[in-house]
């Protein structure tokens, strides 16, 4: 998710209306919440399926559809012309895969109006759209140059660590090996080429070298204050994402009043998309509507008129049969996409809420409703429930319980050393409870009902959920037989047949630990926490526990 | 006049000390604990037969630190002779001192501060003052002798000593009783308790029983109770269920082919990013469902179901086995969608994990309501009704749709919920009718209606809690015990 701000009177002239408060409660309906609204300034944030949004100009025209100002598609011209773009065979030299940025999609414009509004804009969409469309530069990114600088026809090609020119906003010659050192966007996106061994640019047909892909554009055909023409460029991995972010680009600068022409990519035969083509394409696309689909799903009666208004509202176009969709739209991938544009240009608040008769039967998940019976059980003892988090760490599990290593699910990103595994076992939470609670009143007496993660070949996720029960008691005379007293009052509600047996686990005092069984099933452990575990935990007050699986209860 | 037997003996103390004394001489004189002496002290004084005054009187005492200090020297005087008329760094400081940098750098503050040392590039040099300094007795010093020997501290070395953790500053109070009036002390007539032999006797006929303090304190008892959140989650599953749904569980560890693949979620979606998920190295992958359904959601993707375009790209079957913590509850619906024919309504709430750093709004791991209905006639109008109607037996009269955007569902709305009190709207959570290519792939063509909510911020809400780490982490079993629901 992204947030623009724009400049409100900038905006508001590209509207054509001055706009009230109320009028900017309207648009947030467009699904486009309202995130800052000054005299100055407006934010709003931009959801991910319209990346044409991000422009000022782009948000503009959506607004002027939604609001009745200015409806239906806008046609952009995209006038001929002879600029070329060869590209190398090295470029694209990894048959089938598009890993290296073999992808592009140029366009020139011209009669572009560079005033302290439309900069801003402009440079505000080039960076939104850097981190949407472009993922951080990873898919693709925006190269943009003064055309009167440029010899036809442009160049993309390789060269290797020695090749020398002027990075943007540096005085001096330097060679793509310094450049990589230097630059403060090589480093941050050096991750990025990590396995290359040479690297892209676009060089113009008297050797000067215009950018540095992915990182920089050299000083050479920089963006001057005086450019009002430029030449467009956007290379990646994915065509189909250069595409898109180039339409919105050129659209929103046609907004403006510039005008667009286009630039033919020659590709090598056979390799990248094998072919010379021409960009930018900005014809809509057309996608037949089920209308009886669409009124089906929104529970509407829509005639084919206002379904044309409601998509004309939308800066679409529809002939009774066709919706017509412009270029920079490339979320519409399913007549469902339509639908909700329809939906949209209705008005959600619109669509009175009501309960449909399905006749179907409340079922509650069993093990859900035997956590409540043990919970109640637990709670008529004297104990209070308590609930941590599954996210745990290994020396809180196995280290500090003296316990050992079980296998367990290891967090491969961790952000911090305290989650870095989904715990095994209770235990290790209720000790981080009693010790997060020194200072609450004595004696602590507490449960919980919930969830562990097993490690566990046989499914399909190579683990399994285990819902266990654990319960602690701790102040100045706990002890075993305490514990042994609430284990039999608790189990006792469940059955008759309860068995101690001597326990080896580590947790406990040897000879204060058993292992429980119920039923003639090893069900869990009960005993006295052993000193140094305390200690581990930073707890001042013995403990005894109980940890019990809940399914073999049942 | 009625009195509690224990007033009676802080009485009896008060007549041998000659009618005054500390609460602790009149314990000691009526033979109880200093506590009892001063509660029934207090007591007696309610009924204005004795007078009690609290007195205050300051304690400085050194810490451990200090007495280190006051036995092996100040550090500062250390570092003034390490210093010498050398300059040096910090660690170089550090190491010839014999000190850890941290302390180095605390001390150096100090030294600053009297003028004594001078930091040029780095390096920290004596200045005339600190040279003159060396083997002298600092004032910080001097104090800490004073204060050993209970001899009076100019205020503002003792303010420093105690921010330097070298003296503990604390207010003790003591109590004082003055006999008032000479109050005559009946010979014990009534009794406190009733018991067993009265009862067996028939005695309690006989029996005059004292008078309580029916206001007096009494210790706090602590029963067990449910934690909030199992209240709320137990009333949201009685919601569903009379709305009659089935209630569902899944796994919390998923692989990303149920948490993003099968609900149409492109493989360099921002969501799958590594800030946003935890991956797992152990186990090291997970298995895939049905072969069929596997390639019918590889087709989705590539090129699109019916009448649909797809991402148009080449989708990895193993970039969907990474297992990852699953980051909502719409796995479980995408599972459970599978394996249901409609009609069918299902519900699930479960603990869902987000790779982001602890704090008062934000938590690795919380729990989400997740919902479908799947039926041939639903429509957009029927997803708001629920989800009106859930919230209106939560509580919440007023709820509002708004668009919004999930790769998975069109008619994506988020659902907001007015707070009368705060006159705000708050959103609680998204919902949308599932786009063709997350359903057709598990084998359903009728809409399917689904949802995603928050269980925690509707309970911060009605709680008024600020701080969402209250859920999970405090367990603070003081507001557990005492907190209104």
């Amino acid at each position: 998710m992204a947030n623009v701000t724009f400049s409100r009177a900038d905006f508001e002239k590209l509207v054509g209306k001055k706009l009230t408060d109320s009028d900017y409660t309207q648009i947030e309906m467009m699904g486009t919440p309202l995130d800052g609204l000054t005299e100055e300034e407006i934010t709003f944030e931009v959801f991910p399926n319209r990346p044409d949004m991000l422009s000022i100009e782009g948000f503009a025209r959506a607004v002027q559809g939604f609001l009745g100002l200015k409806t239906g598609l806008v046609n952009y011209n995209v006038n001929k012309s002879k600029y070329e773009v060869i590209i190398d065979k090295n470029i694209i030299a990894k048959e089938g895969t598009d890993e290296w940025r073999g992808c592009t999609a140029f366009a020139v414009v011209k009669n572009f109006n560079f005033n302290d509004d439309s900069v801003a804009s402009f440079m505000q969409l080039q960076d939104k759209l850097g981190i949407t469309i472009g993922r951080k530069r990873r898919k693709c990114s925006i190269g943009t140059y003064d055309l009167r600088d440029i010899n036809w026809p442009i160049k993309y090609t390789d060269v290797g660590l020695d090749h020398k020119f002027i990075p943007l906003g540096f005085n001096n010659e330097m060679t793509v090996k310094e450049c990589l050192e230097k630059h403060p966007k090589c480093q941050e996106y050096k991750h990025l080429t990590d396995s290359w061994k040479s690297y892209p640019i676009y060089i113009d047909n008297k050797k000067n070298t215009m950018c540095l892909m992915p990182f920089t554009n050299a000083e050479f055909a920089k963006i001057q204050e005086d450019t009002t023409d430029m030449f467009i460029e956007v290379t990646g991995t994915d065509f189909k994402a250069c595409e898109e972010m180039l339409n919105v680009i050129v659209s929103a600068c046609a907004d403006r009043g510039a005008t667009i022409h286009e630039v033919t990519a020659v590709y090598p035969k056979d390799v990248g998309r094998g072919k010379t083509f021409t960009t930018p394409n900005l014809n809509p696309s057309e996608m037949q509507l089920d209308m009886k689909y669409a009124n089906q799903l929104l529970d509407l009666d829509l005639k084919p008129a206002e379904i044309k208004k409601e998509l004309e509202k939308m800066r679409m176009s529809f002939d009774g049969k066709n919706a017509l969709i412009p270029a920079y739209r490339t979320d519409i991938m399913h007549n469902i996409d339509i639908v909700e544009d329809i939906a949209i240009g209705h008005g959600y608040d619109k669509f009175e809420p009501r309960i449909p008769d399905i006749a179907t039967i409340g079922k509650p998940n069993p093990a859900e409703n035997f956590e409540n019976h043990l919970r109640t059980a637990m709670v008529g003892l004297g104990f209070q429930e308590v609930v941590n988090f599954v996210l745990s760490n290994e020396d809180k599990e196995f280290v500090d319980t003296r316990r050992g290593v079980d296998p367990h699910v290891e967090i491969w990103n961790p952000k911090t050393a305290d989650y870095t595994t989904a715990r095994t076992a209770l235990a290790p939470s209720l000790l981080s409870t009693l010790a997060m609670n020194a200072s609450s009143e004595m004696p602590h007496k507490i449960f919980e009902v919930g969830l562990t993660v097993q490690i566990d070949a046989k499914e399909e996720t190579g683990t399994r959920n285990e819902r266990r029960i654990a319960s602690a008691a701790s102040h100045s005379g706990a002890n075993y037989s305490e514990m042994k007293a609430y284990t039999e009052a608790f189990l006792g509600q469940l059955g008759k047949d309860i068995e101690f047996k001597e326990s080896n686990d580590k947790l406990f005092i040897e000879g204060r630990a058993v292992n429980i069984h119920f039923n003639g099933k090893h069900i869990g452990v009960m005993g006295e926490v052993h000193p140094e575990v305390l200690s581990n935990f930073k707890i001042e007050y013995p403990v005894t526990l109980f940890e019990l699986k809940v399914e073999k209860l049942l | 006049m009625d009195l509690h037997p224990l007033e009676r003996k802080v009485l009896e103390g008060l007549k041998k000390l000659n009618g005054s004394g500390t609460a602790e001489e009149v314990a000691e004189a009526g033979g109880v604990e200093k506590i009892q002496a001063e509660r029934f002290g207090y007591s007696l004084s309610q009924k204005g037969v004795v007078d009690l005054q609290k007195k205050e009187s300051q304690v400085i005492e050194l810490t451990e630190l200090g007495k280190k200090y006051l036995k092996d020297g100040l550090p500062e005087n250390k570092l003034l002779k390490t210093l010498g008329s050398d300059s040096k760094t910090v660690p170089e400081i550090a190491k010839s001192a014999g000190l850890e940098p941290r302390e180095v750098s605390a001390i150096l503050g100090i030294l600053r501060k009297n003028a004594f040392v001078s930091v040029l590039d780095g390096k920290v040099a004596l200045t005339g003052l600190g040279k003159e300094a060396i083997g002298k007795e600092l004032p910080a010093e001097k104090a800490l002798v004073s204060v050993s020997k209970s001899e009076k501290v100019d205020e503002e070395l003792l303010q420093m000593l105690k921010k330097r953790g070298l003296v503990n500053i604390s207010v003790k109070a003591h109590y004082e009783l003055t006999l008032k009036n000479d109050v005559k002390i009946e010979a014990g007539k009534t009794e406190q308790l009733l018991t067993h032999s009265m009862l067996k006797t028939g005695a309690w006929k006989k029996t005059k029983f004292r008078k309580y303090d029916i206001n007096a304190p009494v210790p706090k008892v602590y029963g067990g109770r449910f934690h909030p959140l199992t209240i709320a989650r137990n009333k949201i599953r009685r919601i569903f269920l009379e709305l009659g749904f089935e209630e569902a569980e899944g796994p919390l560890v998923e692989s990303t082919f149920w948490n993003f693949d099968a609900l149409f979620q492109p493989q360099d979606h921002p969501a799958r990013d590594l800030a946003d998920t935890f991956y797992l190295k152990n186990p090291k992958q997970a298995n895939l469902p049905d072969k069929k359904i596997v390639a019918k959601v590889k087709k989705a993707h590539e090129e699109g179901t019916v009448g649909a375009t797809g991402w148009q790209y080449d989708w990895q079957e193993d970039v969907s086995k990474q297992p990852i913590l699953r980051t909502h509850c719409t796995s479980v619906s995408a599972r459970w969608l599978a394996k249901r024919k409609p009609p069918a309504k299902i519900f699930s709430i479960g603990r869902t994990f987000r790779n982001e750093t602890l704090d008062y709004k934000h938590l690795p791991e919380f729990t989400q309501i997740d919902g479908i209905v799947i039926d041939e006639n639903v429509t957009f109008k029927d997803l708001l009704g629920y989800l009106k109607e859930f919230f209106y037996r939560m509580g919440f009269e007023k709820v509002r749709f708004r668009p919004a955007y999930f790769p998975y569902t069109e008619m994506s709305t988020e659902i907001e919920v007015w707070l009368e009190d705060k006159k705000e709207w708050i959103e609680l959570g998204g919902s949308g009718i599932f786009r063709p290519e997350v359903t057709e792939p598990l084998g359903i063509t009728t809409p399917v209606l689904a949802w995603g909510l928050s269980l925690e911020r509707p309970i911060m809400m009605r709680l008024g809690l600020k701080d969402i780490r209250s859920f999970y982490y405090f367990n603070d079993l003081k507001w557990l015990r005492e907190v209104e629901l």
